[in-house]
């Protein structure tokens, strides 16, 4: 068998497994940002599923991570890199006009991008640069993390939106079957009525008088259901309003609430003992010891343990106890 | 056989013990019987049964499973009767018919923390959490249960084991041999327990104990001496491939699901650095549990179909 000439590499074989997309039609082919060369679907499975590796190109040496890989987009690996590293930058650089007082600083805000972008495309000054991205990453560290905290929010409304439109198309739901249900019944209720009291009628001007009567019942209640469903579609769209303009969480704020109590009462505020800053120099010798610091060991926990012990049940007075229990039991 | 219980079927089997149905013919009360497998032990000493009678007498609190009453039978066997509980987590996370909301994760989350506070700060550590060892009270909530492996702290001179914890779900120091830990190990097995609810699969399933350390650090980076000092000085450390931390938005594509408060509690609660990770308090009076959606009722969580 020949050698695969790792650098020139057949445009349609996958070097690690050997498969050629010209006899498994199916095989696709997936790169990685991280070094762009390009390995099957099935290779990418078998190798990153448990977590990141190497790239298995001989002398590249870069840890891969299956979620980062992707299908080539552009034909040119080149333009695919450019693209790459536009976006890595502008996730970072994520103002927008607004964020600038005048048009020459955004401007040049604009060009700065544009200049990590050529120098990372084209390999110059690459590791300065990296530092620059990741020190601007540091230093605005709260506004990209209020951008994500932003999402959260926006997931969040959108859960609650959801939510309301599923109640709101229920409730929609029932009254219309309501309405179809009445119109039915009071179908046939109307003829019976009719009959029922055409049948105790005595000239035919009572007959379309009673007639009339019915009619006007059903119209009433027909439009009582259309004024029902007219006030949910009002009440849905004010609540999506507030929803969408977040003045819903105000109003959940304002009713009363039961307040949340992270211990449930089993917290213990003031124990009582006091240790301060005592010293075992027998149990601190034995500890100071890297297998101990190591394995997250404290001896605070067990000073706190001992002292615990100790104290529980000192106020326990089980003489008043029972004579409450005598008490109660009579 | 006690006259005050009957048992009635086989619900349950673990390492230590066979747990049945019983009755308390008094009260007619469900209860679970858990009796020590025999021969397991050598002095004919029950360590595990015992281990668990005395921690559950000290323990009492609503997310503790209810150790009723013990007793042995005519072998001279221990038997612990607890309140019956129908179903565990593990139930609930694999029955995919379910449908598991993040304001359930949090209610699941803050009992379970609860309980294990109430352990800590009585100086127990549980050693042994998972699913399968949190059960489920008919109104839902979350009772810590099988002390089988708990201890307390003790003196700094004793040794501990640390081959305790269900291999998925033992802390990095646990794995590198460490025997002088502390509540540190509960915290990370409920860390990891909270990225398996929020995934619905485990999120760190060893084949065998080389394995977890290997899937450990591909998914949380390896430690080092810089971010773990005298790590390297724990018996198990050796030859570790060099896997880098994962980036916040690695973690985020992992758990899209998550917030980002909740990413940072289950990151508090995996530092690899033992001495890093958040206590039991911590975890409680974290912003994750205040912030919007609120924990679900108990009552209201999904339940076993
Ligand atoms: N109180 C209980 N009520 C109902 N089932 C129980 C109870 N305790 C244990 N079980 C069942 O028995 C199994 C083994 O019990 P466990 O206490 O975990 O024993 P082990 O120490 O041997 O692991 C559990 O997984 C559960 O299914
Ligand atoms: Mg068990
Ligand atoms: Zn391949
Ligand atoms: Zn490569």
């Amino acid at each position: 068998m020949v050698e695969l000439d790792w650098n020139n590499i057949p445009k349609d074989l996958c070097p690690v497994c050997k498969t050629d997309k010209y006899l498994s039609p199916t095989l696709q082919f997936k790169i990685n940002p991280e070094c762009y060369h390009k390995i099957c679907d099935s290779c990418v499975d078998r190798i990153f599923s448990l977590g990141p590796s190497p790239c298995p190109y001989p002398n590249c040496g870069k840890i891969l991570r299956k979620n980062r890989f992707k299908t080539q987009i552009f034909d040119d690996v080149e333009v695919e890199r450019e693209c790459d590293v536009r976006k890595r930058v502008v996730a970072v650089y994520n103002k927008t006009q607004e964020d600038f007082k005048t048009l020459d600083e955004y401007n040049a805000y604009l060009e700065e991008i544009e200049e990590y972008v050529y120098k990372l495309v084209n390999k110059i000054d690459v590791e300065q640069t990296e530092q620059k991205l990741k020190e601007y990453q540091q230093a605005h560290k709260d506004d990209i993390e209020m951008s994500n905290n932003q999402r959260d929010q926006e997931y969040e409304k959108f859960l609650k939106l959801q939510n309301l439109e599923k109640r709101y198309k229920a409730e929609k739901n029932k009254i219309n079957r309501e309405i179809i249900k009445e119109e039915q019944n009071l179908k046939n209720l109307g003829k019976l009525e009719v009959i029922n009291q055409l049948q105790t009628a005595s000239g035919e001007k009572d007959a379309d008088k009673i007639i009339a009567n019915v009619r006007d019942s059903m119209i009433s209640k027909t439009s009582n259901y259309k004024e029902q469903l007219e006030e949910l579609e009002k009440n849905y769209q004010e609540q999506r309003e507030r929803i969408i303009s977040g003045l819903d969480e105000i109003k959940e704020e304002e009713k009363p609430k039961v307040p949340f109590t992270p211990f449930n009462g089993d917290r213990v505020v003031s124990p009582p003992y006091e240790y301060g800053d005592y010293k075992d120099p027998f149990l601190l010798k034995i500890v100071d010891d890297v297998q101990y610091k190591a394995g997250g060991y404290k001896i605070d926990f067990y000073f706190h343990k001992s002292l615990n012990d100790a104290f529980t049940g000192l106020h326990c007075i089980i003489e008043e106890e029972k004579e409450t229990v005598d008490q109660v039991m009579g | 056989m006690s006259t005050a219980y009957t048992k009635e079927k086989k619900v349950g089997e673990g390492t230590y013990a066979v747990v049945y149905l019983g009755k308390q013919i008094a009260t007619g009360r469900d209860i679970a019987i858990k009796e020590i497998k025999t021969g397991t032990f050598k002095d004919g000493l029950d360590m595990s049964a015992i281990r668990e009678m005395k921690y559950l007498q000290e323990l009492k609190h609503q997310n503790i499973i209810e150790l009723v009453d013990v007793f042995a039978d005519k072998e001279k066997n221990l038997n612990l009767i607890l309140e019956f509980l129908p179903s565990d987590l593990e139930m609930i996370i694999n029955d995919k018919k379910l449908m598991i909301v993040p304001a359930d994760i949090k209610s699941w989350m803050l009992m379970t923390l609860r309980g294990l506070h109430h352990c800590h700060r009585n100086g127990i550590l549980h050693r042994d959490l998972k699913p399968n060892n949190l059960l489920i009270s008919p109104e839902g909530c979350v009772k810590i249960a099988d002390f089988g492996l708990a201890r307390s702290l003790g003196m700094p001179n004793e040794k501990l084991t640390s081959n305790v914890v269900t291999r998925w779900y033992r802390g990095p120091e646990l794995l590198f041999g460490a025997q002088h830990y502390s509540p540190a190990v509960d915290i990370w097995a409920v860390g990891i327990i909270f990225a398996e609810l929020m995934l619905r699969t485990p999120y760190l399933p060893g084949k065998d104990d080389a394995d977890q350390l290997v899937v450990t650090f591909q998914a949380l980076g390896t430690p080092t001496e810089e971010n773990w000092p005298g790590v390297s000085h724990l018996p198990n450390y050796n030859n570790l491939t060099v896997y880098p931390e994962p980036s916040r938005q690695e973690l985020r594509n992992r758990f899209p699901a998550a917030t980002e408060s909740a990413l940072d509690l289950m990151c508090g609660m995996l530092a690899l650095n033992p001495n890093n990770r958040l206590n039991t308090e911590a975890c409680l009076l974290h912003g994750y549990f205040t912030e919007s959606p609120e924990p679900t009722e108990p009552e209201h969580l999904p339940k076993k179909s």
